[in-house]
């Protein structure tokens, strides 16, 4: 069997396909590189929960006879990819990332599942998650049975959640590509900290048939790859209507091609100064705008209108995540789960009252209205994904080290009079509640100060958040493709010492 | 009468068994914490009800009328008919 180059593990989807469709290398070659890379490096960055060797190997080797045989399915066709442990699979075990679920083995495959095999994809891991997807909320990276995942770019930090294993597995070329879910910014936040792309599509596009149940109202499945163009072969792959799933709309989808300019477009932004002072992404950002101003495109700083999208979110996601987990809270095994915090949050997500349920739900539809009118004055809205860099992975979120930058005010020097949330928790906010579509895309890499008499740590990469109208889907994925072409950024790899 | 009293007549009227009626646990109290939680979680519980209490007292700002809501429509139809329809 053919052994692979290491520069293999970081080729994109499109790339993968060509040279399969080329035969400079097989499927099964593809896989056996792919299953040695998620045993070696996957296992050490607690990015992996099962590999499924037999079942990868299985349907390289019908891919090789497909492909030899003249029959294409589609530019997934042979690939190897991972699938958040929150995708039910026949007969392999599909934890929901926590303990209690450690020995769960569903009878069928979730639709995301049945469709990427019709597309011809390789399924080679079940992937590393936060337990229940953080559902009740979480305070350390350590928030799952499989331990904290590691950030490829420097294993001391951690990936961002909860879709960890997918960040970890794409950015470490351990998978073609990779299946997340996000209800409040789990595909966006693990996609900017590793330094990939990601898509969280809009509310409906996908269907949740045979996922994990956190919230009905605000799950959503979508994919992270190696590069923006990536994104849109697998929605294509994975969306339409099904079933099985009331939720999901009917439409394929189709990618646009991605242009080199960005004449005409108009882009919303939040001001750099509306990040914190001490932010390490301000400069990164600074340098993303002007990318996008030569690149052709109209921009224009704006905030978000002024509505409590946060506190509806919060209220939704706390309703329906208890009463998804009911059977769990009514049961011992809830002790079992391995942040405390996780079932705190849920038992006190029980106490919603009805009334207040419903009203964030009543408050979404007049939010929607508004954001719909607000949307008109744009193509897109942009901004970093997240306004600081990934916490260290073995220290809880409330005892981090700080990560000032060189330069950068500790304090503002006139403190806003009303306390306001940050610009990226109220687009996560409102585009979650309100189920809009996000694009996550590499920006630049910044490196963290260094501890005295410490080595200077490595540059973290840093993204930006792209969200549109709902359905915008291959809009936002142009404006990102064409970003991340001009950029370059892409072209980095986190350097394994694995 | 009590309304459970009620309630039972009203079952057995209908031919439904009130024994039934004891099977269901009592209305839980919502002001305590529930006893399934270890001690030690009890404050950041708390912490969550409260934060909770806001967020619904935000959103009381925003008057939301007496419109129809399209997005409470109950279907009669089940959803397994409802699937074989489309």
């Amino acid at each position: 069997m053919k052994r692979l180059p290491e520069s293999t593990a970081f080729l994109s989807v499109t790339q993968l396909g060509d040279a399969l469709r080329r035969r400079t290398f097989s499927s099964l070659e593809l896989t056996e590189f792919f299953l040695e890379r998620l045993d070696r490096i996957g296992t050490r960055l607690n990015a992996v929960v099962t590999v499924t060797a037999d079942l990868a190997r299985a349907q390289a080797r019908r891919a090789d006879a497909e492909i030899a045989a003249g029959h294409w399915r589609g530019p997934l066709h042979g690939i190897p990819y991972g699938a958040k442990d929150l995708l039910d699979t026949a007969g392999i075990r599909t934890t929901w990332g926590a303990a209690p679920f450690r020995d769960r083995v569903p009878r069928d495959n979730a639709t995301v599942i049945a469709r990427l095999e019709a597309a011809g994809a390789v399924l080679a891991a079940k992937l590393a998650m936060i337990e229940l997807a953080g559902g009740g909320d979480y305070h350390m990276a350590g928030a799952a049975f499989t331990g904290p995942a590691r950030n490829p770019w420097d294993p001391r930090r951690w990936t961002g959640g909860s879709s960890s294993g997918p960040g970890a597995a794409v950015a470490a070329g351990l998978v073609g590509f990779a299946i997340g879910s996000e209800t409040w910014g789990s595909i966006v936040n693990p996609s900017t900290w590793c330094g990939i792309a990601g898509l969280r599509p809009t509310y409906g596009r996908v269907s949740r048939a045979g996922a994990m149940a956190l919230s009905w109202t605000m799950d959503k499945l979508g994919p992270m790859a190696r590069r923006i163009g990536d994104l849109g072969w697998i929605l294509a792959a994975i969306a339409g209507s099904d079933p099985r799933d009331a939720s999901a709309l009917p439409g394929r989808f189709r990618p646009h091609r991605i242009p080199a300019r960005l004449e005409g477009v108009r882009l919303g932004y939040f001001p750099v100064t509306s990040l914190p002072a001490s932010s390490p992404v301000r400069e990164p950002y600074r340098q993303a705008l002007a990318l996008f101003r030569r690149l052709g495109a109209t921009l224009a700083a704006t905030s978000l209108p002024d509505l409590p999208y946060g506190a509806a979110a919060s209220l939704i996601l706390g309703a329906e995540g208890a009463s998804a987990f009911e059977p769990l809270l009514d049961s011992p095994a809830v002790h079992l789960l391995s942040d405390p915090r996780q079932s705190t949050g849920l038992f006190a997500g029980a106490e919603i009252k009805a009334v207040d349920y419903l009203r964030a739900f009543r408050f979404r539809r007049a939010a929607q209205q508004h954001f719909a009118a607000y949307m008109e004055n744009f193509d897109a809205l942009v901004h970093p994904g997240a306004s600081s860099l990934p916490p260290l992975a073995d220290l809880p979120f409330d005892q981090q080290e700080k990560h000032p930058v060189p330069g950068a005010k500790a304090k503002p020097a006139h403190p806003p009079a009303k306390k306001r949330k940050p610009n990226n928790y109220q687009l996560g906010g409102a585009g979650n509640l309100l189920g809009l579509p996000a694009v996550a895309v590499n920006m630049g890499f910044v490196r963290p100060a260094a501890q005295v008499g410490k080595a200077e740590p490595p540059p973290m990469p840093v993204g930006l958040e792209i969200v549109g109208a709902p359905l915008a889907e291959a809009r936002l994925l142009a404006i990102a493709g064409a970003f991340e072409a001009a950029a370059g950024w892409y072209r980095h790899h986190p350097h394994l010492a694995v | 009468m009590t309304r459970r009293r009620l309630a039972q007549m009203g079952l057995a009227l209908l031919g439904a068994a009130p024994w039934k009626l004891a099977a269901v646990p009592p209305a839980k109290d919502n002001s305590a914490a529930p006893p399934e939680l270890p001690s030690g979680q009890l404050p950041a519980y708390k912490k969550d009800v409260a934060g909770q209490a806001r967020q619904a007292s935000s959103l009381k700002k925003f008057p939301l009328g007496y419109d129809y809501e399209p997005d409470f429509v109950f279907s009669a139809i089940p959803a397994r008919l409802r699937r074989r329809r489309q």
